[in-house]
């Protein structure tokens, strides 16, 4: 295995980690999350529901990124992206000082911080995607007949 | 992207059922207050407190109102009607020095869910 590629299975590993944490902290204490999803979909069972389907599908990302199940970085880059609609929602219609709720009460922040934090995370994410795309290119070449 | 294996069933399992602890504990969220005071200047024989009282939960609460102890002087709700997850309550009241401890008042949460709550000043104080 290559230097960039260890790299690149260190860097997925470890945006694994932060969604199976972000998932975990939610289900542990699920009350901040709620309220941040109340403010974003009407509160009671759609709320619930939303929750439940979020937190699923970051442990499910987590999970599948720490087990390699998953390849690459462009699911992270989706569910930043859908966590950043998320949150401009808020921003927009309530306040950027309300809490977030990304990690629970394990790591308290507002969203206007989340919001930075999740732009330097999706750009992180992106140039990963596009370095892990290089190097899969990088390797078809060099293996393929002929190829040097 | 995706690599197919027992690991693939392995990890939507194991999200389907992170999913539904977090929907059944987020279903069980009911609207609920808490109070955070503040002691705003302690001439020598009173302390004046502000009371702050949030809604958690998500949900609006229709009112709510506050009970102090006979001896204590209330400066009276400066907000009142609907108390929402965004706009909270205000109250302000003055304690003798001298009036026995522990500073409990009561708080009640008016609506669908009723709720009293006993509150120490000094435990809820920032």
């Amino acid at each position: 295995m290559t230097a960039a590629a260890l790299a690149l299975r260190v860097a997925s590993g470890l945006f694994g980690a932060m969604w199976l944490f972000a998932a975990a902290a939610k289900a542990a204490d699920v009350l901040p999350a709620y309220e941040f999803t109340a403010r974003v979909v009407p509160p009671g069972a759609a709320t619930a529901a939303a929750l439940g389907v979020a937190v699923a599908l970051e442990a499910a990302l987590g999970l599948g990124m720490l087990l390699g199940v998953l390849r690459g970085f462009v699911p992270t880059v989706l569910g930043l992206a859908a966590a950043l609609a998320a949150l401009w929602r808020v921003k927009t219609l309530h306040d950027g000082r309300v809490p977030c709720g990304c990690f629970s009460t394990f790591a308290e922040g507002t969203v206007d911080e989340a919001i930075v934090r999740n732009l330097v995370l999706a750009g992180i994410a992106a140039a990963l995607a596009l370095a892990a795309a290089a190097s899969d290119r990088r390797q078809r070449g060099g293996t393929s007949p002929g190829g040097s | 992207m995706l690599r197919r294996g027992p690991f693939l069933w392995t990890c939507i399992a194991l999200g389907c059922a992170l999913g539904v602890v977090a929907g059944v504990r987020a279903s069980a969220v009911e609207p609920h207050l808490s109070a955070t005071t503040y002691r705003l200047m302690q001439p020598e024989s009173f302390t004046v407190w502000t009371i702050q009282v949030a809604v958690r939960g998500g949900r609006p609460v229709e009112r709510v109102s506050v009970e102090f102890p006979g001896d204590w002087v209330a400066g009276g709700p400066t907000y009142s009607g609907v108390v929402t997850p965004d706009q909270g309550a205000k109250f302000q009241v003055q304690v003798p020095n001298d009036a026995k401890r522990p500073w409990v008042f009561r708080m009640r949460q008016h609506g669908d869910a009723e709720r009293t709550y006993e509150v120490d000043l000094e435990e809820a104080a920032k």
